[in-house]
């Protein structure tokens, strides 16, 4: 038995890169990104699933490669002297402190998007360190990291393989002194779902009251850990999966809203599918589309079913599929701000549709270019500035018909 | 608005800026025929319409053609002699871009049907543009109240297809035809806009605006006013330069961009024409369709490029996602053909 209190998961942290179980890829991406870190952004984002060596990846390669990490969790960050004092002096004055620094902000994913200051240190930092800026976060699409997501390098790290985990877990066992059987193993890695530290501390459960644990015992014990399986999660078991079966109930069984899943399928179809199926892939998705706006507008939710295997079979037409990191829909990052638009847009045109005596989409089509054009001309543009006077509108022109023309023609 | 001042205005000196309507640095506006007189070119439609001025009462009427030939300017005209200039209150123009689900029928055509006409004239007219986008629903609910208030309200429907409209709407209208304009009468169009604006002009610029409008004036003075620019002149090449801009180049270039291959990059710029610069989806695909038919490329591809086009046309207007659908359009261009 041990006598230190250190629980077993802190007692066997990787202290060298080789100790780090998985996740060759991320790995190699970031210490890549670290020998050229300038040129590729000051701050890099590790992301993935809880447990799987985000932090304890950061640590090891900054000890490795000699920097001192000066780490940050979202506790921290709520205090503005800490960041003030420690962060910001770290950032910028390398002088200061005798070796070579590493800013690492960990949970980043939880500061509230209310936080401001942190948030705006946080975008300063990116757009100037001196150091290389590191964070981490579980969910990378967390809507708390909006304005940070597209400024860093985005470096995205996978639940851990049943059997590295198992091969960890043995060597714990050997080191603890504790005689573990194989089942047993296997049985704690399959129910870690990846997370290699859920799997160590159900192994020291287990084992440090008692030397040997049956199959049965262990099972009881260890109840069903209940991971949420992520949007990323269910995208890649559906886009993996053997068959439309599989396929289609991982997609059912998310959390995520019908309709943003569809969002999700088709934002990614062109990501994950070579060209020659991409057509019918994309052919699948459509359907998808026309079903749902069916199912909603006359409420037959008992044909929701078909709308995922729809979306499945989208997944499963492709023969080859790329690996990919899935991406964030474009279409839901953007729906505020289209939103908006269209908002603007229809209160301009309100003013010359009565005048003009034309529809909302001839408008459109014909007349906003030709403003756009006609607005090159100075007398032109005095004019119509001048005729609109309120200037609310005056600055809807603006914004829609000149920028626009300034940006065309320039 | 008062075309005497419209027709003063001078871009240099704007006289009373805040008197003027923002359609009058328009052409088309500025020189939108005010009367039956001063259409030119639909001797026919304008002699039966003047008919009905001279015994003082007009029927219900459907106009049919395309964009940019004048059912608008014939329908306002036709309001401006009847009711010598004084129309305010006598008429009531709906455009397509008002809400004009069943409930707009319902209460805005309702309403203003219903009320009584102000002294001295026997009836109000109703234009209602665009009317073969209105649902089933709604124009049964306007054939009613077209019965209904025959004595007091008469309106005039403007239409590009003709079998949009419902069959008892159309037994109970005088159909007039508006068919795209010929080459002479654009021309003789611009050059009276262009004379009254002192452009000249040299004849193979005129050819391409021509070449350009399809039978449609709207779109021959707007490409002649963007083309002539500062500089009171109008060349060949100015008007290929507007051409390119006005008609979507966009459009052309994310079809290409689909035939090479890049899905991605057609599918962000689809986005941007529909978020950005806000066009319907029905002018993406038409604009599409013309961009398909006439670009080089093997014809059992154009085959499956055109039924995906007919496909997304179709189930966009029965309200499916337009980025969705017509991106099946775009892999369908990505996409080699399929033995």
């Amino acid at each position: 038995m041990s006598v230190s209190k250190l629980s077993w998961a802190d007692k066997h942290r990787p202290k060298t890169l080789d100790e780090v179980v998985g996740n060759d890829a991320a790995k190699k991406e970031f210490l890549d990104w670290l020998q050229r870190w300038d040129e590729r952004g000051k701050a890099a984002m590790l992301h993935g699933p809880p447990g799987v060596g985000k932090t304890v990846l950061v640590e090891v390669v900054a000890s490795a490669l000699g920097y001192r990490l000066i780490e940050t969790n979202a506790s921290d960050t709520r205090k503005q002297d800490y960041l003030v004092n420690v962060i910001k002096p770290a950032a910028f004055n390398r002088s200061l402190f005798g070796s070579r620094l590493m800013i690492f902000f960990d949970e980043v994913d939880g500061i509230s998007r209310d936080d401001s200051g942190a948030l705006n240190f946080i975008l300063e930092l990116i757009e100037s360190s001196r150091v290389p800026v590191v964070m981490a976060a579980n969910d990378p699409w967390s809507p708390n990291l909006f304005r940070i997501r597209d400024k860093v390098y985005m470096i995205q790290m996978h639940r851990i393989r049943v059997q590295s985990i198992v091969k960890r877990l043995r060597d714990i066992c050997k080191n603890e002194g504790v005689r573990c059987r194989q089942e047993v193993l296997m049985l704690i890695a399959e129910r870690s779902e990846g997370d290699m530290r859920a799997a160590i501390e159900d192994l020291e459960l287990l084992y440090s009251s008692r030397e040997e644990v049956d199959l049965e015992e262990a099972e009881k014990i260890l109840s069903y850990r209940n991971v949420e399986t992520n949007i990323f999660e269910t995208l890649r078991m559906a886009a993996f999966a053997p068959n439309l079966e599989k396929a289609s109930s991982s997609l059912s069984s998310s959390e995520e809203k019908p309709e943003d899943m569809l969002e999700w399928v088709f934002e990614n179809i062109p990501h994950v599918s070579p060209r020659q199926s991409l057509f019918q892939a994309l052919k699948y998705v459509a359907e998808a589309d026309v079903l749902f706006k069916q199912i909603s507008k006359n409420s037959i939710w008992r044909i929701l079913p078909c709308f995922y295997h729809k979306l499945a079979s989208a997944f499963l037409t492709i023969p080859q599929k790329n690996r990919v990191n899935f991406h964030f829909p474009n279409r839901i990052r953007e729906r505020f701000k289209r939103f908006q638009h269209e908002r603007n847009l229809r209160e301009l045109e309100s003013l010359f549709m009565k005048e003009l005596h034309l529809g909302r989409s001839a408008f459109r089509r014909d007349f906003i270019p030709l403003l756009r054009v006609l607005s090159q001309n100075d007398a032109f543009r005095l004019g119509m500035l001048n005729r609109l006077v309120d200037q609310h509108l005056k600055e809807l022109y603006g914004s829609i018909i000149l920028g626009e023309a300034r940006k065309r023609f320039s | 608005m008062s075309n005497a001042v419209s027709e003063t205005f001078n871009f240099k000196q704007p006289l009373f800026p805040l008197m003027m309507s923002v359609a009058d640095l328009l052409w088309v506006e500025k020189y939108r025929p005010r009367t039956l007189g001063e259409i030119i070119d639909r001797e026919e439609v304008v002699s039966r319409l003047k008919s009905f001025i001279k015994i003082g009462n007009v029927p219900n009427m459907l106009f049919v053609g395309p964009p940019g030939t004048g059912k608008t300017t014939a329908a306002l005209a036709l309001v401006n002699d009847l009711y010598q200039g004084s129309a305010s209150g006598r008429f009531l123009e709906l455009n397509a871009s008002d809400e004009r689900g069943i409930n707009t029928i319902r209460e805005v055509v309702k309403d203003f049907a219903r009320s009584r006409p102000s002294t001295g004239v026997p009836f109000k007219i109703l234009i209602l543009d665009e009317s073969d986008n209105m649902t089933q629903d709604a124009q049964q609910a306007l054939r009613r109240i077209m019965e209904r208030y025959a004595s007091i309200t008469r309106f005039i429907l403007l239409a590009n297809y003709q079998w949009g409209i419902i069959e008892p709407i159309q037994s109970r209208c005088a159909v007039f035809r508006f068919p795209p304009l010929s080459p002479t009468h654009i021309r003789e169009g611009l050059i009276r806009v262009l004379e009254k604006e002192g452009v000249s002009w040299s004849e193979e610029a005129l050819e391409e605006i021509v070449k350009a409008a399809r039978g449609d004036m709207r779109k021959a003075i707007n490409i002649a006013q963007s083309a002539s620019g500062g500089s009171k002149r109008l060349t060949r090449e100015s008007i290929l330069q507007v051409v390119g801009v006005l008609h979507p180049r966009e459009i052309r270039e994310m079809i290409s961009e689909a035939l090479k291959g890049d899905f991605l990059s057609a599918r962000k710029r689809l986005a941007k024409l529909l978020y950005d610069d806000g066009l319907s989806a029905n002018d993406i695909l038409r604009e599409m369709n013309n961009e398909v038919m006439s670009v080089e490329m093997d014809e059992r591809k154009r085959l499956q490029v055109v039924n995906a086009l007919g496909e997304a046309n179709f189930r966009v207007s029965m309200g499916a996602d337009a980025e969705i659908q017509i991106s099946t359009v775009l892999a369908a261009l990505v996409a080699d053909v399929q033995r």
